[in-house]
């Protein structure tokens, strides 16, 4: 609307008023209002048909009804399954070291007087006893060493659900901006050649023992 | 078993690598290399020299798989034994690794003795064919 005729509009209720006519007065008001709301109604009226739009989008796409169907309830449980290897390594590493650490104490302070005064019966008993927990030692090293190995396990496991969050995050922003992309990539059937990372427990398909890898192999003649 | 072989360990997390490098010297291998992927360990391989290959299967760049696909088509390293220690353990891509001509397939999590029992097995086995 132009400013001349914003103007106008003022200059009636102006006159409106001085002549308290109330029918006028309210007339030229409404008329003012609607300079303002009539293109904020009219935005509304696109956003509100955007996002329908939008919505109906989403419900056709598979690859969004792949995401909250499947994905996530399976970021679920591979997040948990983080919790429980972490949980576990830390179990077996403190396990360890509470095995080990009465031995090195034994082994720094188990010097008799006898072997400090170069017995040697004592010393050969301490020498011995030294031989066995230094052997009882390295295993508990080993099994720090092992325990350590969830870190590789949960670190497919976090990027894979960083990645699904990605995911999310575009299908949102898109929703946002509406310009939801036409339903691209889908979900495809996974072949040998794609990675899962550790398999979890409800994993149809996957071969959860080190033995029933080994019966396989053996079946192909590996 | 030739305790002083070249071996190079590929896998892209440094945890993995330090484990399994720690688990050879364990076991007397002290001549260990590292890569992190099919792509650097290639050429490292093409370099000479390598008695022993294991690797994971899911990295970044090039993947075990291919990696032990390119190693079995270079007639320099075509019979250089392949271990595969990796958390894929679906049927098919362990039939698949097979067919690649992979000589161990570990899944992890693995156990140290695991590692040696597949070690001694992949050696017998070639010292049994020569």
């Amino acid at each position: 609307m132009e400013t001349a005729e914003r103007l106008a509009l003022a200059r009636q209720l102006v006159t409106a008023l001085e002549a308290d006519n109330e029918e006028q007065i309210i007339h030229f008001l409404r008329a003012i209002q609607d300079v303002r709301s009539t293109p904020l109604i009219r935005h509304l009226a696109e956003l509100t048909r955007d996002v329908h739009q939008s919505l109906l989008g989403l419900s056709a796409d598979p690859q969004l009804v792949e995401l909250t169907k499947n994905n996530m309830p399976d970021a679920r449980n591979r997040l948990s399954y983080v919790i429980e290897k972490t949980e576990d390594s830390a179990h077996r590493t403190l396990a360890a070291v509470e095995d080990m650490m009465p031995l090195a104490e034994r082994l720094a302070s188990g010097a008799s007087e006898q072997v400090l005064a170069g017995d040697p019966v004592a010393i050969r008993t301490y020498v011995d006893e030294a031989v066995a927990t230094g052997e009882v030692l390295r295993g508990g090293l080993t099994e720090v060493l092992m325990a350590q190995e969830f870190q590789d396990l949960t670190g497919q496991v976090i990027r894979r659900t960083i990645d699904l969050v990605s995911e999310v995050e575009k299908k949102l922003v898109a929703l946002i901006t509406s310009e939801l992309p036409a339903s691209a990539e889908s979900s495809r059937p996974s072949g040998p050649n794609d990675v899962n990372g550790p398999a979890m427990k409800s994993d149809v398909g996957a071969i959860h023992h080190q033995d029933d890898v080994d019966a396989l192999l053996a079946e192909l003649g590996v | 078993m030739n305790s002083n072989m070249k071996i190079l360990i590929v896998d892209d997390f440094s945890t993995m690598r330090r484990i399994i490098k720690n688990l050879l010297r364990d076991l007397g291998f002290n001549n260990t290399h590292e890569a992190d992927d099919g792509n650097t360990a290639l050429p490292l391989l093409k370099g000479g020299g390598f008695d022993f290959l294991i690797t994971d299967w899911n990295m970044p760049g090039m993947q075990g798989i291919d990696l032990l696909r390119a190693v079995r088509s270079d007639p320099n390293l075509s019979s250089l034994p392949v271990l595969l220690v990796t958390a894929e353990a679906r049927r098919d891509q362990i039939v698949l690794a097979a067919e690649a001509g992979v000589n161990g397939y570990i899944v992890k999590p693995f156990t140290a003795q695991t590692l040696k029992e597949k070690i001694d097995k992949i050696f017998e086995r070639i010292a049994a064919i020569s």
